[in-house]
């Protein structure tokens, strides 16, 4: 027992840091309703900026206090720059919107960083005391016990502002009916403003403190938001007390899963503890949790209705099909190797980006566990094949079935969070499958590697190496993207068939509003159910492809972030229409917008991902629809224009026609009663 | 009517016979790439190798550049987010401009790199092995630190062209047909750790601490493995990969009574361990690393590398040594000294010294990829600033490994490196795996 209080303990450290980043999610959340998976990013920045002018980059080497004061107002800079290009235009934008473009703030902070400094870690001068303690029969860092006092402190603090000064009340008020503030003479800018700021300063306060226990680099600092949202969530994005004790929580419990691993009965895969179980336990606990509480997020009052963009019905959908799928694949045939590779991925991007459209267009869930999914399909395809020998078409068979019953899992939660909370559980179980279930050399990727075998059936070759290579005569076979165009065209032409569909409409009637659909008899939890089956399955046949493309798998392509880069590339290609989706897998990594990029300008890597967030967020800002959705929008505006100036003289004319026509029949009525 | 009908499917019958001969075309094929002849007469050099110029056998002189250059693929992670060896690329573009000018090419042909860097995602690996693939005349592949990709361009590209790896840090690698690791696989070059420990440590108890990710459970496990095939009780510690705080793992691993650390992971990893073992006051000679603790981004954050002990599957640490002596001359003809490269560097030098020894002992005439490939898999060293004896597939679950020892230095500060696992009976200073985890035991 005291060895369990000693590890406690040594968690408080990291614990903290998570915490002082959850009080900034949190703060952010009460200001503008914006889950700012940038938090941490913001973090990172103002710990660079401490490092930068302590270690005299700007000129002499400056005292530890002087850069502590530096850094604070360059996150309050920072805080002010989001609020301004960021957040404040994105008000009235769907919540999923909000979220995606806080993800280009951290892709953003990411690049500036590695292109400013490079990707070594740094190791700022300490700015608290790094003495250690001797207690409970261990070594304790007195850092530890200094950075749950500051939190702690900081947690009450906010609190305490939050429950008695005015502005702690109009922001209160602000979230609980924003158009009421406004009658009273709120201003929900400078309320989200002031709570941006603040939250930038919070979150970089602990970057600089906790700079002795954390590497400085542009990857660890701003991940530390993942665990900072689950803190934020068992604290309904409202609660600092409880953010802040979750926050030292999950800390506490990392450390304490240490100790614990070292004991005999703890389970081992190759004779080393097993990976991934504080993920898998953060997960448990947030999903049992939010199911009992039945929990979604407070609901602001909105300014203007917060909805996903529309969602049309699609026209001439096997035309259209035919003609794209012969398109693709004479460009399969005429494209040199390296477009026809990123046709390739785009086309297996679009299918991913796909079953969101079904989840979150449709439906309007939000799971970032879609990508986890197709990588259950990927590694029990290369498992079966490695130690059964089962391959094409049996071994994908089996696991996009496997996917499908992971989703319909996932789909499970959807019953009872929706929302951004669900993306936010789904987001802390995509990084427990990645961890607890690909980092398993049992189960996951192995310890020889993940390879899959190339497909072949009855004898031909149906993957990337089928000895008909195109006019180039190059790898990848357009055999193996012709196999990708027919899954493609098919996934195309049901998710747009369920639009047009009775299932379709239910489902929009379900994302409209849930209990007005289920008074019209819509059995609103057959509809979810189905939906996250159908984007599952679309997610696994994603996994199966990607995995016959990579030839291999890692669970390297499974991270969080990419989970939330492809969640990114779907709205911003539009998330309600199949052609959004084909939009999204042709801008998605390594496909034909990326590529092109690459080949013709020069841009890749770090520029590449700088440019990626800035689109992000100038996609967002300008069609928070997505790029297809507002080109449609906008389409249809212009047709609109076109047929009601089309309609004025038609009007005019046949209000002329037929006056002419009755006073023409009144003259020959006259005439003709004349005549006789 | 008939007439007309029968024309009709003697038409669709033709079509169907030419869409059923594009079919066998397109989807089956049509033989495989013949095997490598033998008659490759490979070097017999002796250990160590001081006349660089002896082991690429080539000969004294530039190669000509007006003749067709000789391609070798050479693939690294850099450029972006993902930065395992930053200096190899610069350790093998070294190696090919040496051999380029002071050589003799390949048989007079200058040797060229095709490089493809892959920056971010695993996807890119299949983007490089598109390239290498369609590149003609491409005889090997090389590569520097490649973690994300490996698995990918590996898929594209094997068993067709050879691989040649100084070290992997990609699990997949050990099993890759036609893949060929100079220094050893992970878990191989891991179990003289044991060996060590017990011999020179003299640990009874020994700790291992890895980031939970794939590529550090393969040496982690081993480590564990010959600390208890000598007898030595071992804790290992998986820390989360998004973890902050190292003190609690390292306490969990009981490193304040091991006689044995071994730290794993990358740069900042290496870093937040030094920092964490510093606080719990753990003396520097309880501590042997993997030389990814010797990278520049270490010494930059740190201000000088810890004062531990290093294993390396090369011996270029070792300054006092001919073949060091040698090469540090080297380094000095293009302005370089020792300080000014990690051991990535040395390594991506070695492996594009090792691939010219190949095609300049197959002649330049007869190397193909086969050929190539079949050089590699009857070589038997001694890997130039590296181990004596060399011997792929060895190890019957590690096919591609080709060597399982390790060198062991203390580092002493100020650049200074000191060969801590020499003795009289072994000066190199080289240790294998123990006894029960060599090849052959039961």
């Amino acid at each position: 027992m005291e060895q369990v209080a000693l590890f406690a303990l040594l968690g408080l450290g990291g614990g903290a840091l998570i915490a002082g980043i959850a009080l900034g999610v949190v703060l952010t959340y009460r200001g503008s309703g914006i889950i700012n998976i940038g938090t941490g990013a913001v973090a990172m920045l103002a710990g660079y900026a401490y490092w930068s002018i302590n270690v005299g980059k700007y000129g002499g080497t400056v005292d530890p206090t002087i850069c502590f004061v530096g850094a604070l107002v360059f996150s309050a800079l920072v805080g002010v720059l989001v609020e301004l290009v960021c957040f404040r235009p994105l008000r009235t934008a769907a919540p999923l919107g909000k979220l995606v473009a806080s993800l280009g703030i951290l892709l953003l902070a990411q690049a500036a960083v590695t292109l400013a400094f490079g990707n070594d870690p740094q190791v700022p001068a300490a700015f608290l005391p790094s003495q250690t303690v001797q207690m409970l029969g261990g070594v304790v860092p007195i850092e530890n016990f200094i950075l749950v006092g500051i939190v702690v402190a900081a947690a009450i603090a906010l609190s305490a502002v939050y429950r008695w000064t005015r502005f702690g009340l109009a922001t209160r008020a602000a979230a609980e009916n924003e158009v009421s503030g406004m009658l009273i003479g709120l201003s929900p800018n400078t309320l989200s403003m002031v709570n941006t700021v603040l939250a930038s300063v919070v979150a970089g306060a602990l970057g600089v403190l906790a700079g002795n226990i954390t590497s400085l680099d542009p990857v660890n600092l701003p991940l530390q938001v993942v665990p900072a949202l689950a803190a934020a969530i068992f604290a309904g994005f409202t609660s600092f007390g409880i953010a802040c004790a979750c926050g030292l929580g999950i800390g506490v419990l990392q450390n304490v899963l240490y100790y614990l691993s070292t004991r005999a009965w703890f389970p081992k895969v190759s004779g080393l503890p097993i990976p991934g179980v504080d993920d898998l336990l953060v997960f448990v606990i947030m999903a049992i949790a939010l199911y009992a509480r039945g929990a979604r997020l407070p609901t602001r009052g909105e300014l203007v209705e917060r909805r996903l963009p529309f969602v049309p019905k699609a026209r001439r959908i096997a035309p259209g099909a035919v003609v794209g799928g012969l398109l693709c694949a004479a460009a399969l045939i005429i494209l040199p190797y390296d477009f026809r590779e990123a046709l390739i991925t785009t086309l297996i991007g679009a299918i991913l980006c796909l079953s969101y459209v079904v989840i979150t267009g449709y439906v309007g869930q939000v799971s970032v566990a879609q990508l986890a999914i197709s990588g259950v399909t990927g590694f029990i395809m290369s498992r079966l094949a490695e130690q059964a020998g089962i391959g094409f078409p049996v071994g994908p068979l089996i696991g996009i079935v496997a996917a499908t019953m992971v989703g319909v899992i996932v789909a499970f939660s959807a019953l009872r969070v929706r929302g951004v909370s669900l993306a936010i559980i789904t987001l802390a179980g995509a990084v427990a499958i990645q961890n607890f279930w690909f980092n398993n050399a049992n189960w996951g990727e192995a310890a020889g590697g993940s390879p899959v075998p190339q497909p072949s059936l009855l004898g031909l070759k149906l993957g990337t190496a089928a000895p008909f290579r195109g006019l180039d005569g190059q790898v990848p076979s357009p055999v193996f993207g012709f196999m990708v165009v027919l899954f493609t065209v098919l996934a195309c032409m049901l998710v747009a068939n369920i639009r047009r569909g009775r299932l379709g409409q239910r489902m929009l009637a379900v994302r409209s509003n849930e209990r007005a659909a289920a008074a019209s008899g819509i059995n609103v939890r057959n509809v979810k159910l189905i939906a996250f089956t159908i984007g599952s399955f679309l997610a696994g046949v994603g996994g199966a492809l990607t995995a016959y493309n990579s030839g291999s798998l890692s669970s390297a392509q499974f991270t969080a972030l990419n989970a939330l880069g492809v969640i990114a590339y779907a709205y911003v290609g539009g998330i309600t229409m199949v052609t959004g989706a084909l939009f999204a897998g042709a801008i998605s990594a390594d496909a034909l917008f990326p590529h092109a990029l690459q080949v013709w300008f020069g841009i890749s890597g770090t520029w590449a991902i700088m440019i990626a967030g800035f689109a992000l967020i100038s996609t967002l800002v300008f069609s928070p629809e997505g790029a297809i959705g507002t080109a449609y929008r906008k389409q249809m505006e212009r047709r609109k224009r076109i047929m009601a100036g089309l309609a004025k003289p038609n009007l005019m004319e046949s209000a002329f026609a037929s006056a002419s026509r009755g006073l023409e029949d009144r003259r020959r009525g006259r005439i003709g009663l004349r005549r006789p | 009517m008939h007439v007309l009908r029968t024309r009709r499917y003697r038409r669709a019958g033709a079509l169907f016979a030419a869409l059923a001969a594009l079919c066998a075309f397109a989807f089956t094929d049509s033989g495989g790439a013949s095997a490598a002849g033998g008659g490759i007469v490979l070097p017999h050099l002796k250990y160590p190798v001081t006349n660089f110029v002896q082991y690429t056998d080539g000969k004294a002189g530039a190669a000509n550049p007006k003749l067709k250059p000789v391609l070798v693929g050479w693939v690294n992670n850099q450029g972006g987010q993902v930065l395992v060896g930053p200096t190899a690329t610069q350790g093998a573009e070294l190696a090919a401009k040496w051999i380029n000018q002071h050589a003799g090419g390949i048989d007079g042909h200058p040797i060229k790199l095709v490089e493809c860097f892959v920056q971010n995602t695993e996807a890119e690996g299949t983007t490089c092995g598109d390239k290498l693939a369609a590149t003609k005349g491409l005889e090997a592949i090389a590569f520097g630190g490649l973690a994300v990709g490996a698995s990918s361009l590996e898929a594209v590209v094997s068993p067709r062209i050879p691989i040649f790896i100084g070290v992997s840090v990609n699990p997949g690698d050990v099993t890759n047909p036609n893949t060929y690791m100079f220094g050893g696989g992970a878990t191989q070059i891991s179990w003289p750790y044991g060996t060590f420990a017990k011999q020179v440590m003299h640990a009874k108890s020994a700790a291992s601490i890895f980031p939970n990710v794939t590529g550090f459970l393969q040496p982690a496990a081993a480590q564990q493995q010959a600390y208890k095939a000598e007898g030595i009780s071992a804790t290992s510690v998986g820390l989360d990969p998004n973890a902050t705080d190292y003190v609690g793992a390292l306490e969990a691993a009981n490193v304040a009574s091991a006689g044995a650390i071994s730290p794993n992971g990358d740069v900042s990893a290496c870093v937040e361990m030094a920092k964490a073992l510093a606080q719990l006051n753990v003396p520097g000679n309880h501590v042997v690393s993997s030389p990814l603790c010797l990278a520049p981004g270490v010494k930059s954050a740190l201000g000088d590398f810890p004062k531990w002990y290093y294993s390396s599957a090369q011996d270029n640490l070792a300054a006092g040594r001919p073949e060091v002596k040698a090469y540090y001359k080297l380094l000095a003809q293009y302005g370089m000294s020792a300080s000014d490269e990690d051991p990535w560097f040395c390594t991506a030098f070695s492996e594009i010294m090792t691939a010219a020894q190949f095609m300049n002992a197959i002649g330049y005439s007869k190397v193909t990829p086969a050929t190539v490939n079949q050089a590699a898999k009857e070589w038997r060293g001694p890997f130039i600033l590296g181990q004596p004896n060399i011997h792929c597939g060895e190890y019957a679950k590690a096919p591609a490994s080709c060597a399982d020892q390790q060198a062991f230095y203390q580092y002493k500060g100020n650049g200074v490196f000191k060969l801590a696992s020499a003795t009289k009976s072994n000066p190199t200073g080289f240790l294998g795996p123990p006894p029960s985890l060599q090849p052959g035991a039961s």
